[in-house]
């Protein structure tokens, strides 16, 4: 990249620092102007960093032979921190609701505000974290090609922790827009939405100027990742602030046609954040790590385009009953339960994938970790069609079973496919001598987190399934039998199991953090010393 | 541009033109002869991939 | 069809499965924007006071969309639980919906003046002090939280842009119909604006000191009370006709 390529990128950074100035002198809120120094801050340091590499050439030596690795282990790094993040907090509001005085009746304590701080970190910061990185991996691998736009990439990561940083302190401060998983207001959607094209562009740029002739299958998930996302993104925030200098907003749609929006984005958040970016990850890092070729690849073209098409239609699932017109409900659950197949065809592609490999699943807690992975993979979108029923739902909505699901997808497949990868990249990328410090230690996270989950579906499912029936009983005089507050009684033993399955969880994520942060010492544990597996030799 | 025809559209056309798009999937990918092809392309995550710029998989 | 050129074309692989996710999304919701609001006739659905709107942004504020909903479906234990099941048209000048999508709390869709604001004003700020049972967190801070309401008239002046019938008299009005309905005096000009007169709603708007703490003091408290005791009351449900074939849904 050229010097005047620097310069006018370091140009544009005082433009924003200037801007942040106009921002916090004008602001109307405390919120808003408490932002606007951080995007002040954020870009007199990008500044400083800049001019300092600039000055010493160091950026000189990137050579365009090379793959762009260090910001791919930048966001390893960020993943396994907002993830122990992610899961501490999740904990903590999990325990707020079996003991409710952990609430501490404050502002920034209370569950109403904590709780999309959790929800946001796993899903944006720990999930899009593990997205962003393994994509950049992926997308340079597949393609033979270094990562598009020059630094541009390192933009995408910075700008991307920028907006986490942004979101959580906005929800603990008090900024929220009330739509779940995407609370954050205006002018954060508007970074993230900067943020996001550039992302776009180097993935993008990056399958442009590949150095192979068919694009493999991983990047054709991740590329409908990255599209629909802004789609759902830029349609399900639009709103209208009540200032250009504060934070508040009125989103545009009101009533059930802002519901349908806000469920269009919020299931296709789960179809395209969680489930496409996430199988463009499985179909590159389960091969790789089984060193098996995909089982089929025929199958993973038909998977592709069905999936994508049939997911964007189950968003009205989440509104059965409701005051939304019978048949947006009725064409919604008909998609959801068609979902069933192109789903359970992407699980059957990575399971097979180990076909003639099973043994490896002895001696290889990794592969033991992604396998286990496609198998809650499996499950919750069998789980997830049928609670689309609309008999179904009607048990199930509003109760704790939603909960259970979701979390048997996003601690089940999510977090261990995830986590599988990581622990590839970590060898692969971190590590001297290409393993890591204790596979052991993999073998206690494995079944930590999988006990973990156990405790907290089966709870999730007995408290869920339980509300729902106490919520519609009626006596023989036709009277209701239970109040709403009985209900809520009973749940408590179920809510301190679940915060336990949680407790396990966050337990085998910090284990993860451990080994990690050994391997990069460049330790190996001395128990483990001469059984090098066979992942040692890459 | 109303409800009307944006509903039409989609119930008719948009279908059958998307039915269309993925039988014709569906042909290309059991098309004669290209058994192999995909064959090799299940094995790319398993290509060694240290080398930059090299053109492999056709 | 030539796949083969999808494979190994990016540009064409973007657009065609940008087009394949856009038709549902197409299908679903842009009819919405047609259908809105004539799914059923009824009356007296009235867009927010200046005080009831500043209560709702606490409301959203604080989260409490996420363990409330406002959304009682067709079913004959949420109906005698919680009254009659909400009407699209009940959420039509609430931007955002708060229809929620988990009840580890009730149902609040028609809360309004099921409980007195003594019991509001105890239950939020200790809520296991009158529901011992509850795992609600606690919300004192709000009534020692002064309302901030210099901005109020910039809020309904961005409501009426999105569509709601906020007219001039009323964003001019917007701090005095404010501070009429927090202290319940000179309510003579709320009440024209937004009363059961002009609007045909069930109940009057009910103007009084909500957080039981002194008229000189606008608290935050006041805001969401005042909030909570509105929601669910415009609609009459005797005047109703369920029977009707425009009235289904």
């Amino acid at each position: 990249m050229s010097l005047t390529m620097r310069w006018l990128q370091m140009g544009l950074l005082g433009l924003g620092a200037v801007l942040a100035l106009f921002m916090a002198a004008n602001a109307k809120d405390g919120l808003y102007e408490f932002h606007a120094w951080v995007f002040f801050a954020a870009a007199v340091l990008a500044l400083f960093f800049m001019a300092r590499n600039t000055m010493s050439g160091s950026y000189l030596q990137e050579k365009e032979t090379e793959y762009m690795d260090k910001v791919v282990k930048y966001g390893i790094v960020a993943t396994v921190f907002w993830g122990v993040v992610g899961f501490t907090v999740g904990v903590y509001v999990a325990s707020e609701l079996a003991f409710p005085w952990l609430n501490l009746d404050f502002p920034l304590t209370n569950f109403g505000r904590l709780r999309p701080v959790h929800t946001s970190a796993v899903i944006f910061a720990f999930g899009g974290n593990a997205l962003i990185a393994t994509s950049f991996f992926v997308v340079q691998r597949t393609n033979r090609a270094r990562l598009a736009f020059g630094n541009l990439a390192w933009f995408v990561f910075w700008g991307y922790q920028l907006f986490i940083v942004l979101a959580a302190t906005s929800y603990v401060l008090g900024g929220s827009q009330s739509r779940e998983y995407a609370e954050p207001e205006w002018y954060i959607d508007v970074w993230l939405t900067i943020v996001w094209v550039a992302y776009f562009l180097v993935f993008f740029g990056t399958l442009v100027k590949r150095n192979v002739s068919h694009i493999y299958v991983a990047n054709w998930f991740y590329l409908s990742f990255i599209v629909t996302i802004a789609m759902l993104h830029i349609g399900n925030n639009l709103a209208l602030p009540v200032s250009f200098f504060g934070s508040k907003s009125y989103a545009l749609l009101s009533g059930a046609p802002d519901a349908i929006t806000q469920w269009w984005y919020g299931h296709n958040a789960v179809g395209f954040f969680l489930t496409a970016g996430f199988l463009g990850m499985m179909y590159y890092f389960i091969p790789k790590q089984a060193e098996r070729p995909v089982y089929s690849y025929r199958l993973s073209i038909v998977h592709f385009w069905a999936l994508i098409f049939t997911y964007i239609w189950a968003g009205p699932h989440h509104l059965h009953y409701t005051a939304l017109p019978d048949w947006v409900q009725t064409l919604g659950m008909v998609m959801s339960v068609i979902l069933w197949m192109p789903s359970w065809g992407g699980m059957i592609n990575g399971l097979m994938t180990l076909s003639g490999a099973w043994d490896k699943l002895r001696t290889d807690p990794i592969l033991r970790m992604m396998v286990i992975a496609v198998a809650f993979y499996g499950m919750s979108t069998f789980e997830g069609p049928m609670m689309a029923i609309k008999s179904v739902n009607a048990l199930s909505h509003y109760t704790d079973w939603t909960v259970g699901h979701v979390h048997s997808g996003a601690l089940g497949w999510v977090g261990m496919i995830t986590m599988g990868s990581l622990y590839f990249l970590f060898a692969r990328l971190f590590s001297a001598n290409g393993r890591l410090y204790s596979y052991r230690l993999v073998s206690w996270h494995f079944w930590l987190a999988t006990l973990g989950i156990v405790l907290y579906a089966a709870s999730m499912w007995v408290s869920g399934i339980m509300q729902g029936l106490m919520w519609r009983e009626y006596d023989d005089q036709g009277f209701l039998v239970y109040s709403f507050v009985e209900t809520v009684e009973a749940m408590h033993p179920y809510y301190v199991i679940r915060a336990l399955g949680g407790l396990l969880y966050l337990t085998g994520g910090l284990i993860m953090a451990y080994n990690f942060y050994m391997t990069a010492k460049g330790r190996v544990r001395a128990a483990e010393a001469e059984l090098a597996p066979a992942r040692a030799q890459a | 541009m109303t409800y009307e025809t944006v509903a039409a559209w989609a119930g008719t056309f948009g279908t059958i033109l998307v039915g269309l798009f993925f039988l014709g999937v569906l042909i290309f990918i059991f098309r004669p002869g290209s058994k192999k092809t995909y064959e090799e392309l299940a094995r790319v995550p398993l290509h060694d991939d240290d080398n930059i710029g090299e053109r492999k998989n056709g | 069809m030539k796949h083969d050129k999808i494979e190994r074309s990016a540009t064409l692989l973007l657009i065609l499965s940008f087009i394949v996710v856009t038709i549902g999304g197409l299908v679903e919701i842009v009819p919405l924007f047609w259908l809105n609001n004539t799914i059923e006739k009824v009356k007296g659905v009235r867009p927010y006071t200046p005080l009831e709107l500043a209560g709702r942004n606490i409301y959203i504020r604080e989260g409490c969309y996420l363990c409330h909903s406002q959304m009682i479906r067709p079913f004959r234990d949420e109906v005698e639980r919680y009254g009659h099941y909400s009407l699209a048209a009940e959420s039509m000048y609430d931007h955002p919906f708060q229809w929620g999508s988990k009840r580890t709390g009730p149902d609040l869709a028609r809360v309004g003046g099921k409980y007195s604001d003594q019991w509001h004003v105890q239950h939020l700020k200790d809520p296991r002090a009158v529901v011992p049972e509850s795992v609600m967190p606690g919300y004192p801070f709000l009534a020692t939280t002064e309302l901030k309401f210099d901005d109020i008239a910039d809020h309904l002046k961005t409501n009426a842009l999105l569509g709601v019938p906020y007219d001039e008299d009323m964003i001019k009005n917007a701090k005095a119909d404010l501070v009429a309905q927090a202290t319940g005096e000179d309510t003579e000009g709320l009440v024209k604006r937004y009363g059961k007169k002009r609007w045909g709603s069930a109940t009057e708007v009910k103007a009084r000191d909500f957080a039981l703490d002194g008229k000189e003091k606008i608290t935050e408290l006041d805001a969401l009370v005042a909030y909570l005791q509105m929601l669910g009351t415009l609609v009459d449900f005797k005047a109703f006709d369920v029977k009707n074939v425009e009235n289904l849904r």
